[in-house]
């Protein structure tokens, strides 16, 4: 009985057993090493819209943050995220979106100074073209951006291909 | 007089710990799991300036992309100098390594797409022009003081010719 009683009493004194974290902590190592393997220097953070296919290319240039304009395979036009309403394709210059980055390039020009100070140019525009749409769009696109002060193309495309 | 057991202390991993969580959330946030890169090319030609005569014919190399087809023309006179299957680009970019021996110094080529032509294709061959493509072929170029080293680009400097 008294043998009993002890037992119940150490029982109570038990101390919590520490927690092996061995295991965690591979997993964390090979998670960090995976995520600074893929990860990317380049300041163009690109959200891109839907069912838009970016072609693959063998180009290594980083890209650069500047204005994105994105079309997608239903010729629907971005510009920054922002989707450009009524878009005429029957015209060279596209109204709709030349208004827009006539605003942008204004902004570009106001910064002109910071910009130039990292490098960068206020004539540089990021365009995103989904894989099938056809020259002829894209030329359009080029064109009115060209007229409204962008005369930098940087096509952005998907590495490693 | 007992002689105490010496303890080793064990080894505090919490603060490592929080660094590491931090670290990941932060790389986490931050990473693109798709790689992004950028081809820079220049606005397209709209207008015709009259040039001065040059002592030296330019290269002018213009490459037309039509359907199933890429015609590679050079000179002031625009003459056809090839003509190959869009599949055929091992054929192309021996092509343009031949042209770029004989005119190290020069780095640009215009393209000229045609209105139907898919981007993949433009890129496909924007690729092509850039960089020869098989393996342990250099091409001697002429570098910014003039001097001649090997390298793996072609013609590096890409426009679109949009004039009809």
């Amino acid at each position: 009985m008294k043998r009993m009683f002890r037992k119940n009493k150490d029982r109570g004194k038990k101390e919590f057993e520490e927690l092996d974290i061995t295991s965690l902590l591979d997993i964390l190592v090979i998670l960090l090493v995976f995520l600074l393997k893929s990860y990317n220097a380049s300041d163009l953070k690109l959200d891109l819209v839907d069912s838009l296919m970016v072609p693959g290319s063998k180009s290594q240039k980083m890209g650069n943050h500047a204005v994105i304009i994105q079309v997608n395979k239903d010729a629907k036009v971005w510009l920054n995220n922002q989707e450009i309403a009524e878009v005429d394709w029957n015209t060279e210059k596209i109204d709709a979106l030349y208004a827009q980055l006539e605003l942008e390039f204004q902004k570009n020009k106001e910064n002109e100074e910071e910009i130039k100070k990292m490098n960068k140019s206020i004539h540089s525009i990021n365009l995103v073209f989904d894989e099938n749409i056809k020259y002829e769009n894209i030329q359009k696109v080029m064109h009115t951006s060209a007229l409204a002060g962008f005369k930098e193309f940087k096509l952005i495309v998907k590495g490693n291909y | 007089m007992k002689r105490r057991k010496k303890t080793h202390p064990k080894l505090n991993l919490i603060p490592i710990m929080d660094a590491v969580f931090i670290f990941i959330f932060f790389l986490l946030m931050s990473a693109q799991f798709v790689d992004i890169y950028e081809i820079g090319t220049d606005a397209p030609i709209t207008t015709s300036v009259e040039q001065q005569p040059d002592k030296k014919d330019p290269l002018n190399l213009k490459i037309i992309i039509s359907k199933g087809k890429l015609n590679i023309h050079t000179g002031l006179d625009e003459k056809l100098r090839k003509s190959v299957s869009i599949e055929d680009t091992i054929s192309f970019n021996k092509e343009l390594i031949k042209i770029k021996q004989e005119n190290p110094k020069e780095s640009s080529a215009i393209i000229k797409p045609g209105k139907d032509i898919d981007y993949k294709e433009i890129v496909k061959v924007i690729d092509i022009t850039k960089e020869i493509t098989e393996k342990d072929i250099y091409v001697k170029v002429a570098d910014a003081d003039g001097k001649s080293k090997l390298s793996r680009r072609l013609f590096d400097q890409i426009i679109f010719e949009t004039m009809e």
